[in-house]
């Protein structure tokens, strides 16, 4: 088998309206990137965080599965098989804010941040062999809370003690895909984490106080190498026998972290500067990811998906010491999308794609034995800019954790808005 | 189509603007591990029985030249003599009257303006002064430097008046003279000033250095001069081409249980106080330094010295050098104790560095002679031994 791979690169030359729009958006995106916010669910405390099992508007809107799904007009970097279906060259990024109100029996507090969800290429290299190559940036885990307790001093002023965690691990990866005979397709993601996880206690006393502020920093850098195999079958539909039914798959990925190294460093902070205590290093142990996946679709338009996560957080370890506040992970999600099929003579309004989901997951979380369980309802439409470009827009609200034994009932949303430009860079030469 | 995308836009804004700082509670404080919590720590030294020593040294011989007052007199086996060299200006009209040698001096006077006193107030000052003969210069003039100097044995003072406000001395009219004649003749001795002494009185008075201009008036040295037939003028001159005091005299004795400051003689005193228990790498938020003075054997001038600079000492051995990297402390006097906040200090020793001890000394040590003794690390009484009282925030 020979891959011809004497191309030409074209720059397309699009529509300028279109390309203002775009622009637009591009700059929309990129300063709400410089909205940040403080505080948020204190279970990110333990283990690496919350951990970010999809990417971009189109998976939440579905459940957050998706795992035997073929890229068409979006990456799916939840299962590297999936770049196979790519046909443009593809860029999909994205930006997600959180609202969380965190309540227990007595109190409770509301929080809010905006986070970046993400970056990703694909290009399709050899349509018929469904070779693609991809490359991106996507976060992994998120660490996000504080809190702030108000001290009374019996010898002395009183002040604030903060206790505040951020940070988080990301990975970049470089995925490529393959078309294996019977057409199904295997996908794999080389990974590489990294990320920086702080830890701040701070002592803090009125500006009229003669007592100075102190403070303590564990900061941890990671870095390690990872990762991802995926698998998508070919369509199975003609097993029902109905022409109302195609597009039927499965599919599967297998995600593994070698250890990860950590750098920690311990910093004491006085009111006349830092100093290092203590440096140094360990060995971070994320247990592995899978996730499977079943896709259906029913007189081309309706779609529905069926997905299983599960990653061992009860097996994770850093410098070999496990969590006692950490369990299995697993998540069921069912999704649904609606789209036409796609034809130049419909409408703005027909061509807009809807999409909707359920989600359940049994959280990494666990406390004296009770388990941080979460709900989630899915919805997100694909709003196509142009033929190969769309604007997707998901949304995701729910319940996690449970007021009894002391704990915090969350409630919470998310939304995310995501871009995807496709285009034609790359045009085969005749001979 | 472009219109609903803006519109969608502007939605979304909305919910991303809605992100905002919010000001932490303590909301989840309980699910956090105990681990993440620090707490304050107050320890002190006397409680805690924190081993101290401290002793009374004498500091290296030390030069006045940059002093803000000038002390002159004599009390409790302690001499202090002023050096003083103006300048005279003069106007054209009387520099050529000079040349032509038509001006004759009638009268020539000092005015001084007390601004501290030691000892007994009631006491006269006792005032002589002595023409010098050779150059000298204010920068490290020492009692060594006073041994050598050369001046002339007659007293050139008369009619010393004393008041609270001003003191004013008579000067030889052909000492005087003879400056000015110098001024166009320099094959004539320079006028290099004269030197103050005060043999018989029981106090010690200071006045205005040229560096004290914020004290009060400066030193000024009165000429009146005569151009016969012409006119009778009075030269002011407040311009002080260089000034010093001079202190001489021993320490006294102090029991090894007191430490004694005293000014002047740069008596100082070293203070060690054990800190180990203090977990390194701590943070001190606070840190207060007491000691406690005898008001029987202390003897304050007026104004009295009202603060102790503490430093720490960069060497084991060598009590004259103090680690310049951490800035001095200053305890300020609070009815029978000074105390002060050395929390900078502590900080710079927690952190890792070595313990070596507090020098103490007065802060008005170069412009005063108060003798200040405190109570030591061996004193029979508990509360008033050098008290050091830590708040501190520790690592886990």
């Amino acid at each position: 088998m020979q891959i011809n791979l004497n191309l030409q690169l074209h720059i397309p030359v699009l529509n300028r309206n279109y390309m203002k729009i775009l622009n637009k958006i591009i700059l929309f995106v990129f300063l709400s990137i410089n909205i940040f916010a403080s505080g948020g669910s204190i279970y990110s405390r333990f283990g690496k965080g919350d951990v970010s099992n999809f990417y971009f508007a189109r998976q939440m809107a579905i459940g957050g599965g998706g795992a035997s799904l073929i890229g068409g007009n979006n990456i799916f970097v939840y299962n590297p098989a999936s770049i196979a279906g790519i046909k443009l060259t593809r860029i999909e990024t994205g930006l997600q804010t959180y609202g969380n109100n965190l309540t227990t029996n007595t109190q409770s507090v509301y929080y809010s941040k905006t986070l970046f969800s993400g970056f990703a290429i694909a290009l399709p290299i050899e349509r018929s062999l469904g070779i693609a190559v991809s490359f991106g940036i996507v976060p992994v885990t998120n660490v996000n809370y504080a809190v702030k307790q108000s001290i009374t001093n019996p010898i002395g002023d009183d002040y604030n003690l903060t206790l505040e965690g951020s940070g988080g691990i990301s990975k970049i990866f470089l995925g490529t895909s393959y078309r294996l005979p019977f057409g199904w397709l295997l996908g794999a993601q080389y990974e590489y984490y990294f990320g920086k996880i702080d830890y701040t206690s701070k002592l803090v006393f009125s500006e009229i106080s003669s007592y100075k502020n102190a403070g303590f920093t564990n900061s941890n850098g990671h870095h390690g190498m990872g990762a991802n195999f995926g698998l998508i079958s070919n369509d199975m539909s003609s097993i029902f026998g109905s022409e109302s039914i195609s597009d039927f798959r499965i599919g599967a990925f297998f995600n593994y972290l070698a250890n990860l190294h950590t750098d920690s460093t311990f910093t004491a902070i006085a009111s006349d500067g830092r100093v290092d205590v203590v440096n140094g290093s360990a060995l971070t142990k994320i247990p592995y990811k899978v996730g499977v996946g079943a896709s259906i679709k029913f007189s081309k338009a309706y779609l529905f998906t069926l997905d299983f996560l599960y990653q061992p957080w009860s097996q994770y370890e850093i410098s070999g010491i496990r969590s006692v506040n950490l369990t299995d992970y697993t998540k069921y999600s069912l999704g649904f999308e609606y789209k036409n099929n796609y034809s130049r003579n419909l409408n703005f309004w027909e061509r807009i794609a809807l999409r909707a989901g359920l989600s359940y997951e049994n959280t990494q979380y666990t406390f004296n034995g009770e388990g941080i369980n979460q709900y989630a309802i899915h919805a997100g439409v694909g709003i196509p800019v142009t033929f190969s470009n769309n604007l997707d827009i998901g949304f995701m609200a729910g319940v996690r954790g449970t007021k009894s034994n002391n704990l915090i009932k969350e409630y919470f949303y998310k939304l995310d808005v995501s871009v995807s430009f496709g285009e034609l860079w790359f045009v085969r030469q005749e001979r | 189509m472009r219109y609903r995308i803006f519109i969608v836009l502007a939605i979304l804004t909305a919910f991303f603007l809605t992100s905002c700082e919010k000001d932490p509670t303590d909301v989840g404080s309980n699910l956090l591990p105990p681990d993440d919590f620090i707490n304050l720590v107050t320890v002190n030294s006397t409680t805690d029985n924190w081993l101290q020593n401290s002793k009374s040294f004498q500091g290296d011989a030390e030069n006045f030249g940059r002093s803000k007052i000038l002390l002159l007199g004599n009390h409790s086996g302690i001499s202090s003599s002023i050096l003083i060299n103006t300048f005279i200006i003069l106007p054209d009209s009387v520099f050529t009257a000079l040349q032509a040698d038509s001006i004759i001096v009638q009268s020539a006077w000092m005015e001084l303006q007390p601004i501290y006193s030691w000892g007994d107030s009631s006491s006269t000052l006792d005032l002589s002064a002595y023409r010098i003969n050779q150059y000298w210069q204010h920068d490290n003039f020492n009692s060594d430097s006073l041994n050598l100097l050369s001046y002339d044995n007659n007293n050139i003072a008369s009619q010393v008046q004393e008041s609270d406000s001003l003191v004013t001395f008579n000067l030889d009219i052909s000492i005087v003279q003879g400056w000015l004649n110098a001024r166009v003749d320099t094959s004539l001795p320079k006028n290099y000033g004269i030197l103050l002494k005060s043999i018989g009185s029981d106090k010690i008075m200071g006045f205005p250095a040229a560096n004290g201009i914020a004290f009060g008036a400066l030193s000024k040295l009165n000429i009146q001069i005569e151009r016969p037939g012409k006119y009778i003028d009075t030269l002011s001159t407040i311009v002080i081409r260089e000034d010093v005091h001079v202190v001489e005299g021993a320490l006294g004795t102090i029991t090894p249980d007191k430490i004694l400051l005293q000014a002047g003689l740069l008596g100082r005193g070293y203070l060690n106080i054990d800190m180990s228990k203090i977990p390194k790498y701590s943070v001190i938020n606070k840190a207060e330094l007491s000691v406690h003075y005898d008001s029987l054997l202390t003897e304050f001038g007026t104004p009295i010295s009202d603060s102790i600079e503490v430093a720490l000492f960069s060497d084991s051995l060598n009590l004259q050098i103090i680690d310049s990297t951490i800035a001095p402390i200053f305890l300020i006097q609070n009815g029978s104790y000074f105390n002060g906040d050395v929390r900078s200090i502590i900080q710079f020793i927690v952190n890792g560095n070595q313990n070596y001890g507090f020098r103490l000394k007065l802060s008005n040590e170069e412009r005063a002679v108060d003798k200040l003794v405190i109570d030591g690390s061996t004193t029979n009484i508990d509360a008033n031994k050098p008290k050091l009282t830590i708040t501190y925030t520790g690592t886990k």
